[in-house]
């Protein structure tokens, strides 16, 4: 019991432990960059603390991911009730052709609608993310076995039953699947909200670019790939405790 | 009483279930046998209200099934299906836990359901409570199954070939133990099934469907002797004569055995005049060992030499297994009578041919298996 749940979440806890040191331990920076970067004048990004562009960089992914999750999980399970299934391709195609366009492009458009800053790159993120949410939500959705379905309802489950009870659960590890994957793209996508002002990890990111100094750069990259590999490791965790008792490979 | 009143149900331009008439009696294992495509899953889907029935009335004790809510409905009816459909998501306890708590039971009643429940199918609750139905071999899947079906005490039970995809060594001790369940339980049932072998073994009565009709509906005696028509003697098959025998169990036929007890004594009690030539040998606590042909003792010097242990697990029966059973041993071992053992292989008598005989010939005066 001990060893599962160590086994489990020990990977997570450990990144994640290292994820909160980095982000307020501005001192280890200051040295770090120093010893690396010894000709740079400027060693940390000027304009705000680790902590605070870990914030701003949470917000987006936060807020895009939440939006994503909920319209993605909640077109799924619409377009797989008995009344919606008639819009099942039309859901999957629509969010097909969304992905096809680049972020960059989103966000260049999504401009002159939603002016510069935090909103443009929600939007963006979340336009990025809904696709692997459906898509995951649909495959776990439909391969619930048609026999436990039909217990289900023989059983005399109510339709909500049946979906809250029995297929939900049962596709929780798609989902998480899907989840994962959005919420890992949309931390790296997220730096690029930093070129129309979102701030965030991209920040020192881009600034580093510009002025040509990797000590930024370094900044910037390490926290975000820091932070992309902690997300990892915790919806590896929760997938796993969605998994529990399931046989191996019954979920995509 | 479970009663269909001119049911049909068409899908599309498919007639699966054409202008049913059955009626099922309470505390009855009715099962409905046929082809696949026959409608039989459909009939018994209508019951519980999976399938809507396109005209006619299904009712349940005088009541028809469309007046109820269909959750309301199903929640009174067990219901097991061949895949077992058990949740993977959830354990053993809680599977057998669901209709009970859809039905708003306390917790501490549900547990002690659930334990009950893994008793009644012999199932260690310590040490199944807590397990995932991945963790289960197909035969204790299907017995948590029919523990999940009965788990709200339902006095209506719904089996959808539920030992169809179980191994045939599995499927007969499924198949007994469910029969014993039902003795005790006496639930209404109504059990769909391809395998007519299955449906002579478990049924009060048969109702033999075809091409969503009803074709005869009897006692597996009756449909055995009497076939209504060429499709139902066909259906049941050629050796009907030996699947009746399996409606009958050897115990109201047996006889004491002759036997002797290997010690010491043994070759004493070979020269008692009038000795049979054949005898069965025991151990001094009656274990049966073997059989003796006297004739040749003479031959062996020591008669406890002679006793022949070979084909003696193959030979014996037991008190509630079936003529049928019987008779496939004594050909099997070339033997025309066979020992009757009890669980520890202990020797209570004999059963010959002869007794299978009398058996088929009158039938009708003894307590049938299953019974």
């Amino acid at each position: 019991m001990v060893a599962r749940i160590l086994r489990t979440w020990l990977p997570f806890v450990a990144l994640a432990a290292v994820f909160v040191f980095l982000s307020v331990d501005v001192g280890t920076w200051r040295w770090g960059l120093r010893a690396a970067f010894p000709a740079q004048r400027d060693i940390l990004y000027p304009r705000a603390d680790p902590a605070w562009l870990v914030g701003e960089h949470l917000l987006l992914v936060g807020i895009s991911s939440l939006l994503a999750i909920a319209c993605g999980v909640g077109a799924g399970v619409l377009v797989t009730r008995p009344r919606g299934r008639q819009f099942l391709p039309v859901a999957e195609k629509l969010a097909a052709v969304v992905q096809t366009f680049p972020p960059a492009a989103v966000l260049a458009l999504s401009v002159p609608a939603l002016g510069f800053g935090i909103a443009p790159t929600i939007a963006a993120l979340f336009l990025y993310s809904v696709l692997p949410i459906l898509r995951n939500t649909l495959a776990g959705i439909t391969s619930v076995p048609a026999d436990v379905t039909d217990a289900a309802r023989g059983m005399g489950m109510t339709p909500g039953q049946s979906l809250a009870r029995v297929e939900l659960p049962l596709a929780l590890p798609a989902i998480l699947a899907g989840v994962r994957t959005s919420v890992i793209v949309n931390v790296g996508t997220a730096t690029i909200g930093a070129t129309i002002g979102a701030g965030g990890l991209g920040a020192p990111i881009i600034s580093g670019l510009v002025n040509q100094n990797p000590a930024f750069l370094a900044e910037g990259t390490i926290i975000v790939g820091i932070l992309a590999l902690t997300l990892d490791a915790l919806f590896a965790a929760l997938e796993r405790e969605a998994r529990r008792g399931m046989p191996q490979g019954t979920a995509v | 009483m479970i009663r269909f009143d001119g049911v049909t149900k068409a899908f599309g331009p498919v007639t699966a279930v054409d202008a049913l008439d059955l009626t099922v009696h309470d505390h009855e294992l009715c099962i409905l046998v046929g082809p696949s495509g026959s409608g039989k899953s459909t009939m018994l889907r209508m019951i519980n209200r999976l399938i809507e029935p396109s005209a006619g009335a299904v009712t349940l004790d005088g009541k028809d099934v469309t007046s109820l809510r269909p959750e309301t409905l199903r929640r009174s009816i067990g219901y097991v299906i061949q895949n077992v459909g058990l949740f993977p998501h959830l354990t053993v306890a809680a599977n057998i836990a669901t209709v009970p708590e859809l039905l708003g039971w306390s917790r501490a009643r549900i547990s002690g359901r659930v334990t009950e429940m893994l008793q009644l199918v012999g199932m260690e609750p310590s040490r199944y409570a807590g397990r995932y139905p991945s963790e289960l071999s197909g035969g204790e899947a299907q017995r948590i199954g029919v523990a999940r079906a009965l788990a709200s005490d339902p006095p209506v039970v719904l089996m959808d070939e539920p030992f169809s995809a179980v191994d045939p060594v599995n499927r007969l001790r499924l198949q007994d133990e469910f029969l014993s369940i039902q003795r005790a339980l006496k639930k209404t049932v109504v059990f769909v099934t391809h395998d007519v072998d299955e449906a002579i073994r478990l049924a009060d009565r048969i109702a033999v469907v075809r091409s969503g009709r009803l074709v005869q509906y009897d006692t597996p005696e009756q449909i055995l002797e009497n076939p209504a028509d060429p499709f139902v003697a066909a259906f049941v098959g050629a050796d009907r004569a030996l699947k009746r025998l399996s409606r009958f169990l050897v115990r109201p036929y047996m006889h004491p055995a002759v036997s002797a007890t290997i010690d010491a004594d043994l070759d004493r009690q070979l020269r008692t005049p009038g000795v049979p030539r054949y005898l069965w040998i025991t151990e001094t606590d009656g274990t049966l060992l073997g059989s003796l042909d006297t004739t040749l003792a003479a031959r062996c010097g020591e008669a406890r030499a002679c006793v022949s242990e070979e084909n003696i697990h193959e030979m014996a029966v037991r008190p509630d297994s079936s003529l049928k059973e019987a008779l496939s041993r004594m050909i099997g071992t070339s033997a025309r009578s066979v020992p009757v053992v009890d669980e520890r292989f202990r020797l209570l008598g004999e059963i010959s041919l002869s007794d299978v005989e009398v058996a088929s010939e009158k039938p009708a005066q003894v307590p049938r298996a299953g019974a």
